[in-house]
């Protein structure tokens, strides 16, 4: 125990930590320009100074350590003197733009210079003449009012990790510069804006729209975009968002956020949002009127529902909407319509891994503190690049790396470059082998655990052994013993699982494989989840095999419990899965597919057989805040409200329920009140006045959200398996269907690139993101770059079976030679366009890695 | 005592009296004026109708920084400012709702460029609302009626030195009057 | 990029140093060396080899004067110009190198062969005007040695 005294207040504390650190606990402020609560020390500003008896002059408070019985001031007249000193040093080149500068208000040196009341520079000389910095297109750098704190630096170097940006040049001529002296064109975070003190780096986005007193209302909520599920406070004026900035302490990310989270906010208030319903009238969609359109759709359904049964009828969910909106829609459709024909895009990946990891290690077993990554002792990573999917997750990664942790990779992730990870890159379609030459290899290591008999008696017989892996995957046997070695030595690994591992073929496999190696090695899984509520999703029974709450559609007992609380009878048969609808549709067993805030068209592989399907249908409906192409094709559109509008709550892939929050007011009806209009026009009453309500139902019905209500979640620890208790077991029976991509030398695979930038249909709405990155651009290496005598920028056909596009090339050195990498986020140029798949027979996933793919040089 | 109340009573003194100073008065000069008519002369540095400043080349001196609209005690100035083609700030309205005015004088306090006035005209009502619900147009129209001239220069002077000014000079890296004000009292 | 030896030679330097950061001066000191000059091309290269940021590496060399930071002749001419070599004509020879070469202080001659840095004070006051050519010392300068002097140098 540590006792020091800090301006006559005596402090207990348990470990020794710097003054500063300690004055803060006791509530004490000691004024800091350099230092920030989430960066290293740096001891450069020298506001801190604080005097501590018997030591001989004054000690910066950020860098001293306290000791027993040290006697300190924090504010004397030496001290107010001294740092009136500094100041006036740091106003020599500071402009005094203060009533130009947005940052006038929240400014920290402002405040500071108030406070210490500094009235009169002695300096007489011109200040320092920088031209703002305007070539980028969401930043903008202003160096003249630059105090070189390097907060931004440390930021972007020590916590993000990205270091674009750095100190250029000596003394007084110091400043920040991204390395190209102009544009960023770094991971555009912003976090460099949230610790910059002054107005020297800001964000271009309602720039001197708004000063921060005027932002009339601060909403805390939920990110839009990825699972992760950041905290982020909405700043609104006059009902538009200004800005979306963390919060310091937060659970999830803890002011920190990504260029999504940040910038991507715009298209909320979009000008080509839909404002009113449309129905489709000789042809054309019309603007129409509530009334007519919710009657209108009322009488369509209950006349196929009467014509062809409940069963030619299907819904699609969004992983976008809020656990309410997706709860009443399941509930819609199995009560109203009768159906269990409900999925989402969940299904692309997400769900069916979860559903098989879930199998093997029972319920809950995806669900860990993304946190909890930084202070693993080894990371696993496979099959996407987690500071692109999940940048948050990613910045933990790193977090671990800097911690001393090894990050161990299977294929190359750029974002994770600069943390010396442990990379095995096995050659195209190969990476089944790779991974069963790990289980070997740990086996031979470790020894089985005993703990899972089932999952061991399945280990029996691998195809491939460590002695294989150079033949048949490329790989050193130096890299790869050193990569078992670090694996087996690690004490609390976690393993990080993308995409394109499930959607590879033999991904259910791969799953397997994957999860035998957390097994052997008793690690955690972290599943990456591209869309935030994918989680919430599920629960709320958003699958054609799920009631709410997880529980299997199969167990008679879960059906009659649900069939109690909604008084209805349900139907008992799993339903279509998404692709099996676009089959059905196609085939012409479906008549009707009522879509809320999804846009199959563009997210689903294959576009050209889903369009088809669409067409073939007899009604479309679509609710969605914009006309996206799925919207184009259906014969009702709703206008729904978005994200910002609306309360309710989402559950992100640590399985935390966190509240979204009305932050801008919009006219229009929540999802889930168009919903419960549309089924009480069929006749099935549902009354709800609002979201929390529905919330109240759904934890009276669902057993993993049991006692929970909205209180509870505002003070965040709403995770569950709540309170603790896995909800099922891990069942007796694991399914594995063996197969595995064949690999053909020379060919080009079309894979999927996930851009940091882009998730698909609302950052392609959002401004800002669209400058950063706007356009579709098919990656290539520079062997292939090479081999077609390519060069970057060069137009391109890229053809596959399905289709073919035109688009610029860009040689990365990132990608592997087999592959070229295509982002689906842009209009009419999605990999999905050219794709075609497969489903895997256990996890229903498609598999997209073996589209081939021919790229031919476009003469202009 | 009795018999001196009964004297008053019986002669009327008392109107007398008064109909004596009702006769004084009539020969003073009157204390009031005849408003409308006759008006009265208004002190320097009255606190009346609003208008924005124009500067020598006769653009708006407004920069949209807000504290006029931060200090309003009574939250009646609306500003709301873009992101001009050049990069620069614009301000795109300035409102100020005057009925709602307490004519506390803050906003030309607060204002460092000097951009708020508040004139001496006074004679503004109507049957409505609207006009006088001061837009930006009206307010820069007001400043070229009641501002015209040497006026505005002279309010300027001997009123309302605009903050700004501390900082162009070069002993001027001076900021906050409030403080140097503060600081001498303590010492 | 850099060619194998080059590449070889900073591998061999990030031995002698505990982590990639320390070796930086000596690794911009080859990228220099093999561009010319600090060009955005070799800030790449140096953070490919070393694996340290580009960013970063460009903030290192930006902090010390003695890099070039602009594109350089071949050869660096430094020309004193103080006390006694301007009592001596140095500015003179200032004015022929700018007439006969193209050179300007600060400046790079158009064929790329030189560029001219004037000096304070080279220690050669005795022996004034004096210049540096690379690390070669020359002294007691007039119009005419200048031009033999420099077309040692290609």
């Amino acid at each position: 125990m540590i006792t020091v005294t800090i301006n006559g207040k005596e402090i207990k504390l348990e470990k020794a930590v710097t003054v500063l650190e300690a004055a803060r606990s006791a509530g004490i402020k000691i004024p800091t320009l350099c230092w920030h609560e989430q960066l290293e020390k740096y001891g450069g500003c020298r506001l801190c100074l604080v005097e501590v008896e018997k030591m001989p002059r004054l000690q910066t408070a950020c860098t001293l350590m306290v000791a027993d019985g040290m006697i300190i001031r924090t504010e004397t007249d030496t001290i107010a003197e001294v740092r009136r000193g500094v100041l006036e040093f740091l106003l020599i080149n500071h402009p005094l733009d203060c009533p130009y500068c947005d940052k006038a208000g929240e400014c920290e040196l402002q405040d500071l210079v108030e406070k210490y009341g500094l009235t009169k520079g002695r300096f007489r000389e011109q200040k320092r003449k920088v031209p703002e910095a305007l070539e980028d297109p969401v930043l903008v750098r202003n160096m003249e009012r630059c105090i070189v704190c390097t907060r931004c630096v440390r930021m972007c170097e020590g916590v993000q990790g990205a270091s674009a940006i750095s100190v250029i040049n000596r003394g007084g001529h110091s400043h920040i510069e991204p390395f190209s002296g102009g544009r960023f064109d770094c991971e555009y975070c912003g976090n460099c804006v949230s610790v910059c003190p002054v107005g020297a780096i800001m964000s271009r986005l309602h720039r001197h729209s708004y000063r921060p007193w005027q932002l009339g209302s601060e909403t805390k909520t939920v990110c839009p975009y990825c699972g992760v599920g950041c905290t982020v406070v909405v700043q609104v004026r006059d009902d538009i968002i200004k800005r979306v900035v963390p919060k310091l302490g937060t659970v999830v990310n803890n002011g920190l956020l990504c260029s999504r989270g940040r910038f991507g906010y715009e298209f909320v208030g979009n000008k080509e949002r839909l404002t009113t319903p449309l129905i489709r009238k000789n042809g054309l969609l019309e603007p129409s009127t509530w009334e007519e359109a919710i009657r209108l759709i009322a009488s369509r359904l209950s006349e196929i529902k009467d014509k062809h049964g409940s069963n030619a009828i299907a819904g699609i969910a969004s992983p976008r909407c809020t656990n309410e909106d997706n709860y009443v829609f399941q509930k819609f459709m199995r009560v109203a319509v009768g159906t269990n024909n409900i999925d989402s895009t969940a299904r692309t990946g997400f769900a069916g891994a979860q559903g098989f990891i879930e199998n093997i290690f029972g319920q809950g077993a995806t669900g860990n503190i993304i946190s909890g990554l930084a202070n693993s002792d080894a990371v696993f990573v496979i099959g996407g690049d987690p500071t692109t999917i999940n940048p948050i997750l990613g910045l933990q990664i790193r977090a671990c790396s800097r911690r001393g942790g090894n990050i161990l990779t299977v294929g190359h992730m750029k974002g994770l470059r600069y943390y010396t990870p442990l990379e095995l890159r096995p050659s195209v379609n190969t990476e089944i082998a790779l991974l069963e030459g790990i289980v070997s290899a740990l086996m031979k290591k470790k020894g089985p655990p005993g703990s899972h008999p089932v999952l061991e008696a399945r280990l029996k017989d691998l195809n491939a052994q460590e002695a294989d892996l150079p033949r048949i995957c490329g790989i050193q046997g130096k890299d790869f013993s050193r990569f078992i070695d670090t694996l087996a030595e690690a004490a609390t690994p976690s393993f990080v699982i993308g995409k394109d591992m499930i959607q590879s073929k033999g991904g259910s496999y791969g799953l397997f494989l994957v999860s035998a190696i957390n097994y052997i090695v008793n690690g955690r899984i972290y599943l990456l989840s591209e869309r935030a509520n994918e989680q919430g999703l599920l629960d709320m029974g958003c699958a054609p095999d799920l009631f709410p709450g997880y529980r299997p559609i199969t167990y008679p007992e879960f059906r009659k419990r649900y069939e109690n609380a909604w008084k209805t009878g349900l139907p008992d048969k799993p339903g279509l899965t998404i692709f099996e609808m676009m089959e059905a549709a196609k085939a012409g067993a479906l008549k009707c597919i009522y879509v809320m805030g999804e846009n199959p068209v563009f997210n689903l592989p294959h576009t050209k057989d889903v369009e088809a399907g669409l067409k073939n249908l007899s009604f479309l409906v679509v609710q969605d805040i914009f006309l996206t192409e799925t919207a184009k094709m259906a014969d009702v559109v709703l206008p729904a409200l978005s994200w910002a509008e609306k309360d309710g709550t989402f559950t992100n892939m640590e399985r935390r329920i966190q509240l979204v929050k009305k932050a801008v007011h919009r006219e229009g009806m929540e999802d889930w009140k168009i919903l419960s209009e549309i089924s009480s026009n069929m006749g099935v009453r549902m009354n709800y006045s609002d979201a929390e309500e529905i919330f109240g139902e759904i934890c009276r019905v669902s057993p993993l959200h049991r006692d929970l209500n909205y209180e509870e979640i505002e003070k965040g620890d709403a995770i569950y398996p709540y309170k603790g208790e896995p909800l099922r077991g891990s069942t007796d029976e694991i399914h594995i269907e063996k197969s595995a991509g064949r690999e053909e030398r020379g060919k080009l695979y079309l894979r999927v690139e996930r851009p940091l930038f882009h998730s698909g249909t609302l950052s392609r709405k959002a401004p800002a993101l669209v400058n950063i990155c706007p356009e579709a651009v098919a990656r290539i290496s520079p062997a292939t770059a090479a081999a077609l005598s390519l060069k970057d920028g060069d137009i391109v056909r890229a053809s596959s079976k399905t289709g073919a596009l035109e688009l610029p090339v860009a040689v990365d050195e990132a990608i592997d030679d087999s592959a070229v990498m295509l982002s689906n986020n842009f209009q009419g140029k999605g990999a999905f366009s050219l794709m075609e798949y497969e489903i895997d027979p256990v996890t229903k996933a498609p598999c997209l890695d073996s589209n081939q793919i021919i790229l031919e040089k476009v003469n202009r | 005592m009795r018999a001196g109340k009964f004297i008053q009573t019986i002669f009327f003194t008392e109107i007398i009296k008064g109909m004596a100073l009702t006769l004084r008065t009539l020969f003073t000069p009157p204390v009031t004026r005849r408003y409308p008519k006759v008006k009265r002369p208004v002190k320097p540095g009255f606190r009346g109708l609003h208008a924005l400043a124009k500067n020598e080349e006769g653009k708006m001196k407004c920069v949209g920084c807000g504290l006029c609209g931060a200090y309003c005690p009574s939250q009646c100035i609306y500003i709301y400012t873009s992101e001009g083609e050049d990069h620069k700030k614009i301000v795109d309205r300035y409102e100020i709702e005057v009925l709602r005015c307490v004519y506390c004088g803050f906003c030309v306090e607060a204002c460092p460029f000097g951009a708020i006035t508040l004139s001496e005209h006074y004679e503004y009502s109507d049957y409505s609302r609207e006009p006088l619900y001061m837009t930006k147009d009206k307010l820069l129209a007001n400043w070229d009626r009641y501002f015209a001239g040497e006026k505005g220069l002279r309010y300027f002077r001997d009123f309302w030195r605009p903050k700004a000014e501390n900082f162009s000079a070069y002993e001027g890296q001076a900021m906050f009057d409030k403080v140097k004000a503060r600081r001498k009292e303590q010492k | 990029m850099f060619r194998e030896t080059a590449i070889k030679e900073i591998e061999a330097i990030r031995e002698q140093y505990p982590t990639a950061r320390a070796a930086l001066l000596p690794a911009i000191y080859v990228a220099q060396r093999e561009f010319g000059w600090l060009s955005p091309e070799a800030y790449e290269s140096v953070s490919s080899v070393l694996g340290v940021p580009r960013a970063t590496v460009r903030g290192v060399a930006t902090f010390y004067a003695m890099y070039k930071h602009r594109p350089m002749g071949r050869h660096l001419v430094q020309l004193c110009t103080n006390v006694s070599c301007m009592i001596l004509g140095a500015e003179k020879l200032v004015d022929f190198l700018k007439n006969r070469y193209g050179l300007e202080a600060g400046g790079m001659s158009s064929d790329g062969r030189f560029s001219l840095v004037i000096m304070e004070c080279i220690g050669a006051c005795g022996t004034a005007p004096a210049m540096l050519v690379n690390n070669d010392f020359y002294e007691n300068l007039t119009e005419k040695y200048i031009e033999e002097i420099l077309e040692k140098y290609r």
